[in-house]
């Protein structure tokens, strides 16, 4: 079934509908948001946020952009809620600046490498961070991340300009590791 | 000819897709023949392999599924909470002005028809001394004391109680 079909369907109140039109968008949705908060459960409760919200608001959305698009202006929105509500109390402040939790059975040196990312996204503005998540991990256009984040595409650019800086700046040694 | 500070600031954009096509061929040429941008795109290109892995891996196993259970018993729980309020909305609403005086009006009725029975006093009991009578009377005694007595009527339309 066509997606503009299934939008529709969602907008009549077919509850059953809704499951088929996230399906393709679950898993992308709750990548942007793991790259965002850097934890699994939090991930997973932002992506059942995500998915709430954009059912309540199904109906005010016109076509008039891709529903990706809207799907993930509403994921990333939630997300820098989430982190504006964190470092808001301190003791949350401190766990999402933190590197994250590692799965068992990670090599140690992989470990390194993925608490140094975090610790490179970490200093990264929600901002930047979310920019370069939606360019890099989901493939967006520069356009596609403008109309996301509601933001001009020079601005587009350079946040994207200085992510990159940043992040190979912390992860300089990781970059050129097979020199 | 143009050097590395005009290919640089373009080097983002050829590897996000973005550059005019009518620059890509200039700056595909310059890649092969200078070592300083073919290393600046080799980390540009290292940096999302990088950050591509690190997110993957926090997304490989993750089991989807409890998501989806989530928010399908969320959704009920708001359906049912919204039926209710709509139900009394709708009872209530100043929009439909017919519906209100139709149930003002019943709840007006029903309000002064149990009024005088809830505030009213019982009837005190009357006591009756004696009977006389030439009338058949029949005179009742029930279980907790209480005295019934029934008096006939007359054929001439007499009657004789006191």
């Amino acid at each position: 079934m066509e997606e503009r079909e299934l939008i529709e369907k969602v907008q009549r109140g077919e509850k059953e509908a809704f499951e088929a039109l996230m399906a393709p968008y679950q898993r992308k949705i709750y990548s942007l948001l793991y790259g965002m908060v850097w934890d699994r459960e939090d991930a997973l409760e932002l992506t059942q946020e995500v998915f709430i919200k954009a059912y309540r608001s199904i109906k005010g959305f016109r076509m008039a952009s891709s529903f990706y698009t809207w799907l993930y202006r509403i994921a990333v929105n939630l997300a820098l809620d989430f982190r504006r509500q964190k470092m808001a109390n301190p003791d949350m402040k401190e766990e999402i600046d933190s590197p994250g939790k590692e799965e068992p059975g990670s090599s140690l040196l992989r470990k390194e490498l993925y608490e140094q990312i975090h610790t490179a996204i970490a200093q990264l503005s929600p901002q930047h961070r979310a920019a370069i998540l939606l360019r890099e991990v989901e493939g967006l256009s520069y356009k596609e991340i403008s109309e996301v984040m509601g933001c001009q595409l020079g601005t587009v650019m350079s946040r994207l300009h200085y992510a990159r800086v940043e992040l190979r700046r912390v992860l300089a040694s990781y970059l050129r590791e097979g020199d | 000819m143009l050097g590395c500070d005009h290919f640089i600031p373009r080097l983002e954009r050829y590897l996000d897709g973005e550059l005019p096509s009518n620059e890509r061929g200039s700056v595909e040429r310059h890649l092969r023949s200078c070592p300083r941008c073919q290393k600046e795109m080799e980390d540009l290109c290292a940096l999302q392999r990088l950050l591509r892995e690190a997110v993957e891996k926090g997304v490989a196993d993750v089991e989807l599924q409890a998501v989806w259970e989530g928010v399908k018993k969320r959704l009920r729980a708001s359906t049912v909470k919204r039926r209710a309020w709509w139900l009394v909305r709708d009872l209530f609403s100043p929009f439909r002005p017919i519906r209100t005086l139709v149930w003002g009006t019943a709840l007006l009725v029903i309000l002064l028809l149990t009024l005088p029975l809830v505030t009213s006093p019982p009837l005190p009991p009357v006591v009756v001394e004696s009977v006389e009578s030439e009338d058949p009377v029949m005179i009742f005694q029930g279980e907790e004391g209480i005295m019934i007595i029934w008096l006939f009527e007359a054929e001439d339309g007499k009657e004789g109680v006191r």
